[in-house]
């Protein structure tokens, strides 16, 4: 059976057991919280994926693709 | 710690993008509780990009300190400087932080999460934060600086003071801050013509006689009554003006020695 938590977990990267201080607030509180960090991540990660485009365009073109790959990105 | 809600509300909502208002379906949430949500979420946000940060913080481990400072300031510029500072060794990030100007260090701050930069506010001169302080009080990031005033050695807080010449602007800074023990402490080493105009904003809005209150809430009795001796001598009426608000907010006994002085 599904835990309650786990949605909640899985966006912060936890364990659903350690989300049970969470469990004062009701399903759809819940879900609307849920809502609230799934859009702070995408913002989070917009900025910083900008953030690390800027980066590599200060670089000559020639090595942005082997520092992409360095870095994963 | 005594975590005021309302404070952690306020930090929460930066975190999420939102207004404290907008955040009402965590009503059932005590102050505690929101710092946990907050913390965890600032770490599952960082940790999303923990590889990357990692990667680039040991890219330049054997660079020198002023070209390391140069590529942060025209490469990666403030928003990966700031996440990639956790994988730097504190002392290397201080002395990476003399090549910077105030604004990039303002901007690296904005990007910062005060809980993990506490060994770096240790290691950083406090010459170099004073510009980054007058930076944030210019751009109005009271958020930030509340986070911040949580970490900071209380010295360098101390000092950093002085730059703040509008008492007004202390007090947004304090609604921000979670340690209102520590706040009581830099307020009680204050002189008391700058107690005198501090108490003299804070009575100018509602909003600045809670946080007044809970920030005395801290003090001790001693420091309390000479709270209400400059009340008294700012006017005579505030003080009931403020226990009307204690009652509200729940704090009468905490304030006992302001009220009977």
């Amino acid at each position: 059976m599904p835990h309650p938590n786990d949605k909640l977990a899985r966006l912060l990267r936890t364990q659903p057991a350690k989300l049970d201080f969470l469990s004062v607030l009701a399903e759809a509180d819940r879900q609307k919280l849920a809502g609230d960090i799934e859009q702070a991540r995408q913002a989070h990660s917009k900025h910083i994926r900008g953030s690390m485009e800027e980066a590599l365009n200060q670089l000559p073109w020639l090595l942005r693709a082997p520092i992409r790959k360095l870095f994963g990105v | 710690m005594n975590i005021d809600r309302d404070t952690e509300l306020r930090r929460l909502a930066r975190v999420l993008h939102r207004e404290p208002g907008q955040l009402g379906h965590l009503a059932a949430l005590d102050g505690a509780g929101l710092m946990k949500l907050r913390t965890l979420i600032q770490n599952s946000l960082l940790e999303e990009f923990a590889g990357l940060f990692e990667k680039i913080a040991a890219s330049g481990k054997l660079a020198p300190d002023a070209l390391s400072a140069l590529l942060c300031r025209k490469v990666f510029g403030p928003s990966i400087t700031a996440n990639m500072s956790y994988y730097v060794p504190a002392d290397r990030a201080a002395r990476m932080c003399k090549h910077f100007d105030d604004e990039f260090m303002a901007e690296i701050a904005r990007e910062q999460i005060p809980e993990r930069a506490q060994e770096q506010l240790e290691k950083l001169p406090v010459e170099l934060m004073r510009g980054v302080t007058r930076q944030m009080l210019a751009s109005r990031d009271y958020h930030i600086m509340g986070g911040f005033t949580d970490y900071l050695p209380e010295q360098k807080a101390m000092i950093l003071m002085e730059e703040i010449a509008d008492p007004a602007d202390s007090l947004r800074i304090s609604s921000f801050a979670q340690r209102k023990d520590r706040i009581a402490r830099l307020t009680a080493q204050m002189d008391d013509g700058q107690l005198m105009r501090l108490i003299d904003a804070a009575f100018k809005e509602p909003a600045f006689i809670h946080e007044v209150g809970l920030v005395m809430a801290q003090m001790d009795a001693k420091d309390q009554q000479r709270m209400a001796r400059l009340t008294d001598a700012v006017d005579p009426k505030h003080r009931a003006t403020a226990r009307r608000e204690a009652g509200k907010s729940g704090t009468l006994e905490a304030l006992q020695a302001f009220f009977a002085a």
